[in-house]
């Protein structure tokens, strides 16, 4: 019987938490406030706001409303604003901001063998280049759904960021040709504990309450910066 | 030789070599101290080393000659950077080998060519490639005349005189005129762009009749913009070039007409982001870049830009295959129809150029944090919103108006004028000279815009593009590579922010703020063309021209 090639080993990532720190202003705020008329970058914010708001507020069953709120106010916006506002608002928070803790925990897996995967939860336009600036073989992110060259402010499916599921990341693992046993995962937001408890070696940078007692209570390494 | 059969197609050939058709030719150009005719003779003379000869039909302006205008152009323009780079020391006597100068005029019967000139040409040329041209939107209309239409004639009169020379004449998109929507690639002589069947030589003759009226210049202007609103072109640019199509396409020769719609910045060729002269982007961006905010244009509006290298190579492969008798009567050098840009995302990416830029340390603090963050909006300018131009202007002259009745000395107690009446009075002064210039820039404002308000408000046109797309995909892969339409793989963001707005920046907005634009440094020895002589024997002691 011949060999079967192993299936390949991924390291999931979730960008925010593990790889970068929480910016001083959320990219939904940021894209909002610079709408190209002041109306709208005013009234839109408010969507910003109480999105943020829910998400600090504690936990909430459907963490995709939380989302979809916060970007909505980007209803309207050209494709090709939301492209330069994309590249300025990674070189203004998200490139400053990266962990250290995070891109060792990056290089040993690549170093290791793993594909680097990266979730994120702010939209493509913003984490694209992150993944040209770490050579990440794979990114999930949020993408804005266009009408026209005009953002909707609707997010496409699925989203990142929101309780990922178990069965979502085994069709993904399928598709890929990726053994989830052999794979890492790494997360930073009670958000991400479904995602950790279907990969074989899950971990917690910096977690938030909830994670940390997720992480205690299976076991699970945490790494703290 | 008949007139042209200006809608036929081509049928369809063999793939086109350009180098090979072009190999061993002879051509005529005018209007090479021109933005288009300047990168395309730096293009062929860059690519296409194998042709046989070009000559240059050139005034001499404030030069000398015309041959020492054209090695100034040579030397010191960007047009011709690749060739110095290529040529080095060299280009004096590559350009020599290649180019003769002939001092003309393309406003003079011939062009201002002695007859023996003219039957020295008439057996070798095979082209004459005529992109001369008046580009202002008003000019006095006895210089658009002279250049446009008379210009055009004299160069098809040229052309005749010649055993076999076709013509491939520039002209452009807007010769379309009011009437908006799809625009074909066709020409129908007499048939006016809205609609009305027109008598061309009775038409040139009434503008020939303006054109000679002595006296006051705006009067002229006056009388030919009635005559091309009543035929449907916007203003005196127009309706010159599209008068100088259908008085060609009534020629006896064979005709093929290049029409680019708003020609800018190079996107390779002489280098990215080079421009001429103020087209019709760059003062529109100093509107957007000055505290004007509301900006009187239709956001659904097709905006067709064209680089001027798309503009230089799809001439070039016109010219090839006009030369194998395959070309089309018309070529649309247009992107509204494959690649469209609208009126309002030129607007936006406008506003994201500017937004970059003000983002850099030469901005200062207040165009970083303030003005940056004010985007400009297109609005309709027949609606009279808050911050209207002309509401604009009566503000000014209102305030201006109320400070210049007040009398402080009357209004104050006298203790406190005594005290503080000096410095009120000068600043009253200071506020009231300021409303004044506040109120003249707004008029000239105002003024620009209505310039180009046809273009970005009024009508909306779809310039047709099948033949240049055609031609495209009947070149062969070498040709594609050098030669192949640009128009339709251009990315409008990337050439918004990396190649138009950096371009204007440095090559248009310093002569819009009444700077110089940089020209390259004077090569070292100074370049001097050497004309060959009459004959082989004679060339050894070939005469000096320049300088």
């Amino acid at each position: 019987m011949p060999d079967r090639p192993n299936p390949a080993r991924a390291a999931f990532f979730r960008v925010e938490g593990t790889l970068v720190r929480p910016a001083s202003m959320p990219a939904p705020a940021y894209f909002t406030l610079n709408a190209q008329q002041v109306t709208p970058r005013l009234t839109r914010l408010g969507g910003a706001a109480l999105a943020t708001g829910l998400k600090l507020a504690g936990p909430l069953k459907d963490q995709q409303v939380v989302h979809r709120l916060a970007w909505m106010g980007l209803r309207g916006m050209s494709e090709d604003r939301l492209a330069v506002l994309g590249d300025e608002y990674y070189h203004r928070y998200v490139l400053p901001n990266l962990k250290p803790v995070g891109l060792e925990l990056l290089e040993d897996a690549r170093r290791t063998g793993h594909r680097v995967v990266l979730l994120s939860d702010d939209l493509d336009v913003v984490v694209a280049p992150l993944k040209a600036y770490l050579k990440a073989d794979e990114l999930l992110s949020n993408v804005m759904e266009m009408d026209r060259g005009e953002a909707t402010g609707r997010l496409r499916d699925p989203i990142i960021g929101a309780t990922l599921s178990g069965q979502w990341v085994r069709a993904f693992a399928t598709d890929r040709g990726l053994d989830l046993a052999r794979s890492r995962a790494y997360g930073a937001h009670h958000a991400d504990g479904l995602l950790l408890s279907a990969i074989g070696q899950p971990c917690v940078v910096d977690p938030d309450w909830r994670l940390r007692r997720l992480a205690k209570d299976h076991d699970w390494p945490i790494v703290q910066s | 030789m008949g007139p042209t059969n200006l809608h036929a197609l081509p049928s369809p050939g063999a793939p086109l070599d350009v180098a090979t058709t072009l190999t061993g030719r002879t051509l005529l150009v005018t209007g090479v101290t021109g933005f288009v005719g300047k990168v395309w003779l730096s293009q062929l003379l860059h690519d296409l080393p194998s042709v046989a000869k070009v000559y240059v039909l050139a005034r001499a302006g404030d030069h000398p000659t015309a041959a020492d205008r054209f090695a100034r152009v040579a030397e010191r323009s960007p047009a011709f950077r690749p060739l110095r780079e290529r040529h080095g020391r060299g280009l004096g006597a590559f350009l020599a080998e290649r180019v003769e100068v002939l001092d003309g005029d393309v406003s003079q019967p011939l062009c201002g060519l002695a007859p023996d000139t003219v039957a020295r040409l008439a057996p070798e040329l095979d082209a004459v490639v005529h992109f001369a041209g008046l580009t202002d939107f008003a000019p006095d209309p006895r210089l658009a005349f002279d250049v446009n239409v008379l210009g055009a004639g004299h160069v098809a009169d040229l052309a005749a005189a010649t055993e076999h020379a076709l013509l491939l004449h520039c002209s452009t998109c807007f010769v379309a005129g009011t009437t908006g929507g799809h625009v074909a690639e066709a020409l129908t002589p007499g048939l006016a762009p809205n609609q009305r069947a027109y008598d061309v030589a009775s038409e040139v003759a009434a503008l020939a009749e303006i054109a000679a009226r002595p006296g006051d210049k705006k009067a002229r202007v006056a009388a030919a913009m009635e005559r091309a609103a009543a035929l449907g072109w916007p203003n005196i640019y127009t309706y010159t070039k599209g008068l100088a199509e259908h008085l060609l396409a009534l020629r006896p020769i064979e005709l093929t007409v290049i029409r680019p719609a708003i020609v800018e910045c190079a996107l390779r060729y002489p280098f990215s982001g080079w421009n001429e002269g103020i087209n019709t982007t760059g003062p529109l961006l100093w509107l957007l870049r000055s505290p004007f905010r509301h900006f009187p244009a239709r956001a659904d509006v097709h905006y067709d830009v064209v680089p001027v290298d798309a503009v230089s190579r799809g001439a070039t492969a016109v010219l090839a295959a006009a030369l194998r008798d395959e070309a089309a009567p018309v070529y649309q050098l247009a992107t509204s129809h494959s690649n469209p840009v609208t009126v309002g995302r030129a607007i936006e990416l406008a506003n994201l150029s500017i937004r970059k830029d003000l983002a850099t340390q030469k901005a200062s603090r207040f165009q970083r944090l303030v003005v940056r963050h004010l985007d400009t909006v297109p609005v309709d300018a027949d609606h009279e919103h808050a911050f209207a131009l002309p509401r604009l202007q009566r503000y000014a002259k209102g305030i201006q108006g109320l400070l210049g009745g007040l009398d402080l000395q009357a209004v104050l107690p006298p203790s406190a004028y005594k005290l503080v009446g000096k410095p009120l009075e000068r600043h009253k002064d200071t506020a009231g000279f300021l409303l004044e210039h506040a109120h003249r820039s707004f008029g000239r404002v105002q003024r620009m815009l209505d310039l180009f308000r046809p273009f970005i408000h009024d009508t909306d046109w779809i310039f047709a593009n099948d033949h240049v797309r055609a031609l495209d995909l009947r070149l062969t892969d070498a040709s594609r590579a050098t030669f192949g339409w640009l128009g339709d793989g251009i990315d409008w963001r990337d050439y918004w922010l990396h190649v138009l707005y950096p371009g204007l920046d440095l090559w248009c907005m310093p002569r819009l703020d009444g700077g110089d634009i940089p020209e390259d440094p004077p090569m070292s020895p100074p370049l001097t063309l050497v004309r060959p002589a009459p004959d082989a024997a004679a060339s050894a002691s070939a005469q000096a021209v320049s300088r």
